[in-house]
């Protein structure tokens, strides 16, 4: 393929304004955007003691030890449903959302060498291993099911609604990881305020509890937590109990949107000049 | 008229000294410097500023015609490795224009991609990918880049378990049979044993025949020489001579021995 002469393929110039971005590149280097996430799917996979099986073991771990300890021992409140089912779709948006969150926030300090050294689309860096996350969310989603039918809860219509909640899910994880990525690679400890804040939010989310518990004059201002909306949209679409979580999930569309919109316009400004600073 | 593949215009690049973000800093660090910085802000400031920036290029106009081996010569820190940095994109320039008339592959440092946990067959389509080849195209080649390299056993073998000489020598064959229409190269053609070198050598004068334009940054003269049908040395980041090979050579050999 031979290029016009007269006009140049690229211009680089300088001054050009910082959040200008190639779409034409992006599109044209995607096969590297597969394989950064292949990349990533692979080594997880290699380096955990049980490989891909563990993508499933984790939240039933976690699911086991909520189901003992604050359904059985404790008696938490979970609006009727049954508890693994209740703690395991808690659990399902969760990890993709937290596992997400690290890896990408981790991805630019571990590649810096496809800032620095290689031209390399920089939003390839944080999203790919976000988007590695949906084959461990496929098989969560599986086990779900899974579990559902074995409490004799069958999936209905109302699952329509799930790859909404997915982009909802999406569009918060990255934008938060887009926001902290640069934060982790310039400052030691912003992975410790980052595994704090992580935590909280956990506590923020219904992942243990039913968003009933919160208080309906506070109902509103709980949902800008995006999780709360993918959540309890979830259980909804698959258990079937209680009217549509319309403030939740309207009121987490449009935080997960603007999430979105920030992380990617601070991670492009505070990523224009990585490669100069070595 | 000559066809140009890239024409460079007034370009300039300003380096900032100091806080590199990879260059790590912790939160309370950052806050209390922010800190301190509140009181005396504007005097002290644009002093600072002024001391820890340097301008690596200054003011460099060039035309590379296509189809050339350009050589790049100069001390260190004379700027070329910056020029070529700013011709693969990694970084932007402070001044200036370029205009690129083809398809840039680039190899500034050989055996980054590398990720040591995946098998050198993997490595292969990751670093492929990362300078710029489609998938078909690594398929297309892939034999051929496994018997330049010499580590067919291995293959399948995680690359942490590779000797470095192992490592060098499968990263540049992948960039050896990267074929874009413009091929910018950073002092990589020293790697491996003689043998290799020469292998290396052959291979990049094939790559050029074919019409293909390259920009060889190198401090290694031989190679210079043996390639490059023009030359341009660099000093302190401007354009000190630009023209014949063996007059570049000359030149830059009389500035080291200056030093």
């Amino acid at each position: 393929m031979c290029s016009d002469p007269e006009k140049p393929l690229v211009v680089i110039e300088a001054n050009r304004s910082n959040l200008l971005i190639d779409w034409d590149e992006y599109l044209e280097k995607r096969d590297l955007f597969w394989f950064l996430a292949l990349r990533d799917l692979k080594v997880r996979f290699k380096q955990a003691a049980l490989g891909a099986a563990w993508a499933i073991l984790k939240p039933l771990a976690m699911m086991a030890v909520f189901v003992v300890f604050l359904g059985h021992a404790m008696g938490f409140p979970t609006d009727g449903v049954p508890y693994p089912v209740f703690y395991y779709s808690g659990l399902v948006f969760w990890n993709f959302f937290a596992t997400g969150l690290a890896v990408s926030s981790d991805s630019l300090l571990g590649n810096s060498f496809l800032v620095t050294k290689v031209y390399c689309p920089i939003l390839y860096i944080p999203a790919a291993p976000v988007v590695a996350q949906f084959l461990d969310l496929g098989m969560s989603f599986s086990m779900l099911i899974a579990l559902t039918m074995y409490y004799g809860i069958w999936p209905s219509i109302r699952i329509i609604i799930i790859p909404g909640l997915v982009l909802i899910t999406l569009a918060s994880t990255l934008g938060v990881g887009l926001l902290f990525s640069p934060l982790v690679a310039k400052y030691r400890d912003f992975q410790n305020l980052m595994a704090v804040l992580v935590q909280m939010w956990f506590f923020m989310s219904p992942v243990i509890y039913p968003s009933t518990a919160v208080p309906a004059g506070w109902k509103v201002l709980y949902s800008l937590n995006p999780m709360v909306g993918a959540i309890e949209g979830l259980r909804w679409a698959v258990v079937g109990q209680g009217p549509f979580p319309t403030v939740a999930i309207g009121v987490g569309l449009v935080s997960a949107i603007s999430l979105l919109c920030v992380g990617f316009l601070s991670f492009i400004r505070s990523s224009n000049n990585l490669a100069d600073f070595v | 008229m000559s066809v140009l593949a890239i024409k460079i215009r007034g370009l300039g690049k300003r380096y900032r000294r100091g806080e590199s973000i990879f260059e790590r800093t912790s939160l309370k660090e950052a806050v209390l410097r922010g800190l301190k910085r509140l009181p005396s802000l504007s005097s002290k400031q644009s002093r600072l500023t002024g001391d820890l920036s340097f301008w690596a290029l200054r003011n460099l106009s060039l035309d590379v015609e296509k189809g050339s081996i350009l050589g790049l010569i100069g001390a260190n820190g004379s700027g070329k490795s910056t020029l070529l940095r700013i011709l693969a994109r990694v970084t932007r320039p402070t001044r200036g224009r370029v205009e690129i008339f083809g398809q840039v592959g680039s190899l500034l440092e050989v055996g980054t991609g590398f990720h040591p946990e995946l098998t050198g067959r993997e490595n292969i389509y990751l670093n492929g990918a990362i300078i710029g080849m489609k998938k078909k195209e690594i398929d297309a080649k892939f034999d051929s880049i496994v018997a330049f390299s010499g580590v067919d056993e291995f293959l399948d073998t995680p690359v942490k378990r590779y000797s470095s000489g192992m490592q060098v020598r499968l990263a540049f064959s992948v960039a050896a049979y990267l074929e874009p229409e413009i091929l910018l190269l950073d002092e990589v053609l020293a790697v491996g044993d003689t043998a290799f070198q020469k292998k290396s050598l052959v291979r990049m004068q094939s790559v050029v025949r074919d019409g293909r334009t390259v920009v060889l940054v190198s401090h290694n003269m031989d190679s210079i020489r043996s390639l490059c049908s023009s030359t341009v040395l660099l000093d302190r980041g401007e354009i000190v001579y630009s023209g014949s090979t063996t007059e570049a050579v000359e030149r830059y050999l009389g500035l080291q021995g200056d030093r």
